[in-house]
């Protein structure tokens, strides 16, 4: 599959990027000037502009071969929305999204570290380490981010896991967030996220997030995720200027629509 | 940002509707919509953004 090109930073994105949401609404004015309204969820267009400065030459020219790649706005790709969580339902653990191992149990509404009843209680009644996990639709490649808040009120330790990367991570009796940066198997084109809870272990999370970035920034609560595919360049120009020696800038606009 | 990005997608768009309570002098309105099908969300730095929306009142 084609993916949007990171930079050598990892990052995949530089401020300012605005990204534009668009609903369509059929609305039925009738002859008294009363309407109906109608929602129109096909016509959902998500687009980002993302400007770029100071690239180095190789990045540059990843870009440019990536919109000769992609013939400009005829080909899609996959697109890893740079401003969001790309989890989803990361509030609701208990959405088929995620995978729980048969012994591990999950009780909501745990005082979370932003003032909410967000968290929640995950117990391992088993006598081998158990997992919740989400599987993204995600090029193995990238370099990912996971994060997640943690505590325990017993000794306890899990195990994050972010494609062929893990850590151990020892959790405190207050929050504290957890981070590991990794990649999957660079030719699968799925990556899976999750935490693993040794036996008898019951442990406090909140705020699981998974970026495609090489470090953790604020947490979003997410639902719909932000792995886009079928997404495509808005245009058939891709213009790069040359500012310096070894520094470029580019504009790159990019569109999902729901009905493709 | 990503809580009023949400609810522009819970509502779809100007589609749904909900309360809203008039900041400058705290009077609620049941039946309320966004007034755009469109949204734009400005990350302008880690932590820092814009967004704008309108609310409209529905009378039927």
């Amino acid at each position: 599959m084609l993916v949007y090109p990171q930079l050598s930073s990892g990052a995949l994105a530089q401020f300012p990027i605005l990204k534009r949401r668009r609903q369509r609404t059929v609305v039925n004015t009738l002859a008294d000037f009363t309407s109906i309204k109608l929602a129109d969820p096909p016509g959902e267009i998500t687009a980002w502009e993302l400007k770029y400065v100071g690239l180095s030459n190789s990045e540059a020219l990843a870009l440019q071969q990536f919109f000769t790649a992609t013939e400009g706005s005829l080909t899609v790709f996959t697109f890893l929305d740079p401003t969001a969580n790309l989890l989803s339902w990361t509030e609701q653990l208990t959405n088929a999204v995620w995978a729980l191992d048969p012994f591990l149990s999950i009780v909501a509404g745990v005082a979370d570290p932003a003032g909410g009843t967000s968290g929640w209680q995950i117990s391992n009644s088993g006598a081998a380490p158990q997992t919740i996990s989400q599987t993204l639709s995600a090029p193995g490649a990238y370099v990912y981010c996971l994060s997640v808040y943690g505590k325990s009120s017993q000794p306890a330790q899990v195990t994050l896991l972010c494609g062929t990367a893990s850590v151990v991570c020892t959790l405190d009796t207050s929050w504290n967030r957890l981070v590991l940066t990794g990649s999957g198997d660079p030719t699968a084109q799925s990556v899976v996220f999750g935490i693993q809870v040794p036996p008898g272990a019951t442990v406090d999370i909140f705020g699981l997030q998974v970026e495609p970035q090489a470090a953790a920034s604020v947490y979003k609560p997410s639902e719909t995720g932000g792995v886009y595919e079928n997404a495509s360049f808005r245009d058939d120009v891709f213009l790069l200027t040359s500012t310096d020696v070894n520094r470029n800038s580019a504009t790159v606009n990019i569109i999902h629509a729901n009905s493709l | 940002m990503a809580e009023i990005e949400q609810f522009f997608v819970d509502n779809q768009g100007s589609f749904g509707s909900f309360a809203f309570t008039d900041p400058w002098d705290g009077q609620a309105y049941p039946n309320c919509s966004l007034a755009s099908d469109e949204l734009d969300l400005t990350s302008t730095a880690e932590m820092r953004g814009a967004v704008s929306l309108r609310i409209v009142e529905n009378r039927s």
